[in-house]
């Protein structure tokens, strides 16, 4: 026997290679999975994380609620007043073609209120109208100005008539699904909370997450026709009686939204994501004020855009408001990991379907022409302030698209993991339309953090 | 660990169905190549290699940094082969109890035959003979450790190897006969 043999053997056969059929794997693959312990849904380690996102979920709620402290709810009466002289309408720009010189003589809606306390108790003194809505008598008195006033005032009551007489208005409760762990929120407006009971098959490659997300919304946009301004922080110009007073009308939006939903992996690192999202927003608290002579633009083209920031004594009434949205995102995520920790891009949709949409309450500010002098609202002589409802002039749009992007980054521990991560949206669909002016947050930038759980990690 | 799979082995020993893909899909033709070696048919090499492959993603977390990984997965390629085949009982002396002859020209074809002709060839050594031939020639095994392998003595080991090799030889020689001598005619 020769070593030759052996040697020439032993090298020719070293690094020889055969493809198995595919087969092989497919039944090594099966024989594992089958061999694979089956994870636990839900453990006990699950209620910690759970109440941990309820408390999340409710201290977010919470400080929804708190936003804009209500001051007066009570019935407003309107009265027709006729502007001081040199008032116009001019200074809206969809507004100056039809205004005419006999603008003087049209009846123009002001509002008078009292000065409101700055810690109002919840019976605070009812706002006191001076105004009142257009009728078809104060029309038939000002003819000329016929054309005008329904943009502003006729429209906007047929649209939303609840809020001409200020009826407080409560925000429907949210429902709270508590998952089945035997948790239940006490909630004084929601007699039922509606329990879920969520299950799902064991499959190897899908994995289901619970989250929680608080968002703000941003604009680019800025004013109605001025688009040099279109950079401007999140403000519109809603009206104008005077060239000394003017509605403002601010959007920023605040969002808390909680989720529940289902991932599944297509192939090695690509996953798909579908969920069901509540969401409750804050659309923002529109302002109402004047501006200060030196901000206003005297060539009756336009305003000149406004901090919505409106810290000042100048500035006046601010009335948040709500919508209550159920959303579905749709998601495709590519996903790097390494041990525990992984990354995972996300880009998709999210559809989503508006069902409240309510002011909550009328909170008058300090409101002056001088800021060193604290008058409280100002009267019509001094200041002719359009009291109709911004917020009724705004219409909402029941459906709405967001196109996404999240990048999550995910520690896995047990059989579980927690994310979190910033979030980017994108309206592609204006939310609001507005007959005097509604500009919409057209980016939302957020904040998400979740749960996962599953076998497809 | 060896370095450039630390994280692949990490991954697999969690069980993580991406790593062990690619753990197959890295090793498989190797390991497969190794298995048909062993066993006397095709499928019978399949059934190894998944047996093969149960056994290293069950057992990946007590691979230790000594020695090679590709190493480790052909030791137990090998051991899961050897048990496969004991197990079937399919060690059937089917040879003839011919003695070996000595044909030089054999080695020659060796260098020619492609790996895979190669592996036929082993294949068509009866069960035995195959087994002893393949640790001992291949692996490197000594006789001993092929007797305690295999539950034989160690002069059994040698003799079945002695015949094994005589029989490829016999099959080579039969292959250059045919390719080389005709040729030359």
């Amino acid at each position: 026997m020769s070593d030759s043999f052996e040697r020439k053997l032993q090298s020719r056969l070293e690094n020889a290679t055969r493809t198995p059929r595919p087969e092989v794997w497919a039944a090594i693959e099966s024989q594992m999975a089958a061999s694979r312990p089956k994870r636990r849904l839900f453990g006990w380690w699950l209620i910690p994380e759970a109440m941990l996102v309820l408390v999340c979920v409710s201290l977010a709620w919470g400080s929804f609620t708190q936003m804009g402290t209500p001051v007066s709810t009570g019935p407003l009466t309107a009265l027709a007043t006729t502007p001081e002289q040199g008032t116009t309408l001019s200074a809206i720009p969809g507004i100056e073609r039809s205004a005419s010189s006999d603008a003087e003589t049209s009846p123009v809606l002001v509002a008078e209120a009292p000065v409101a306390a700055p810690a109002a108790p919840p019976t605070a003194p009812r706002l006191r109208a001076t105004t009142t809505k257009t009728t078809p008598q104060t029309q038939a008195e000002a003819p000329v100005n016929a054309s005008t006033l329904p943009v502003l005032t006729t429209a906007a009551y047929s649209m939303l008539p609840d809020t001409l007489s200020f009826k407080p208005v409560l925000i429907p409760p949210v429902p709270i699904v508590v998952p089945a762990i035997g948790l239940q929120l006490p909630e004084p407006h929601q007699p039922d909370p509606i329990h879920m009971s969520i299950s799902a098959p064991a499959l190897d490659r899908w994995s289901y997450w619970a989250s929680m997300r608080l968002t703000q919304g941003m604009t680019t946009l800025a004013s109605l026709d001025h688009s040099q301004y279109y950079r401007y922080e999140p403000v519109a110009i809603a009206n104008s009686i005077t060239q000394t007073s003017l509605y403002v009308l601010s959007l920023p939006r605040s969002e808390a939204s909680l989720a529940v939903g289902a991932e599944r992996i297509l192939h090695t690192r690509w996953r798909v994501q579908a969920g069901l999202m509540g969401a409750v927003s804050s659309v923002g608290a529109y302002q109402q004020g004047v501006l200060p002579s030196s901000l206003q633009d005297t060539d009756n083209e336009g305003f000149e855009p406004v901090s919505s920031v409106l810290d000042s004594v100048q500035y006046g009434s601010q009335a948040p408001f709500r919508v209550v949205q159920l959303q579905v995102p749709l998601r495709i995520g590519y996903n790097w990991s390494r041990g525990r920790h992984s990354f995972t891009p996300y880009a998709g949709v999210m559809l989503s379907r508006t069902f409240v949409w309510r002011d909550r309450s009328i909170y008058q500010q300090e409101f002056s022409p001088d800021p060193n002098i604290n008058r409280g609202f100002v009267s019509s002589s001094e200041y002719k302030i359009a009291s109709f409802n911004n917020a009724e002039l705004i219409r909402f749009r029941p459906y709405h698209v967001r196109a996404e992007l999240r990048l999550m980054y995910e520690y896995r521990f047990r059989s579980s993991g927690i994310y979190a991560g910033p979030t980017l949206s994108y309206s592609l669909l204006p939310a609001y339309t507005g007959l005097a002016a509604g500009i919409q947050p057209r980016y939302f930038t957020g904040v998400e953090i979740g749960l996962r759980w599953g076998a497809g990690r | 660990m060896s370095k450039p799979y630390k994280a692949l082995i990490q991954a697999c020993a969690a069980q993580k169905p991406q790593a062990q893909r690619e753990l197959y899909q890295l090793f498989a033709p190797r390991l497969f190549a190794v298995c048909c070696r062993y066993a006397a048919s095709e499928a019978e090499a399949e059934d190894i290699l998944q047996e093969s492959f149960i056994k290293i993603f069950q057992k990946i977390s007590s691979y230790e940094e000594s020695g090679s990984l590709e190493g480790w997965l052909r030791r137990i390629v090998v051991n899961t082969a050897i048990d496969h085949l004991r197990r079937q009982k399919q060690q059937k002396n089917r040879a003839s109890e011919r003695e070996a002859v000595e044909i030089p020209a054999a080695d020659d074809v060796i260098a020619d035959l492609e790996a895979e002709q190669l592996i036929l060839l082993i294949q068509q050594l009866p069960d035995g003979y195959r087994m002893v031939f393949n640790l001992y020639a291949v692996e490197g095994y000594s006789h001993a450790e092929i007797g305690k392998q295999l539950g034989i003595t160690e002069s059994t080991s040698r003799s079945q190897y002695t015949r094994a090799r005589a029989l490829l030889r016999e099959n080579l020689n039969q292959i250059y006969h045919q390719s080389y001598v005709y040729k030359d005619v």
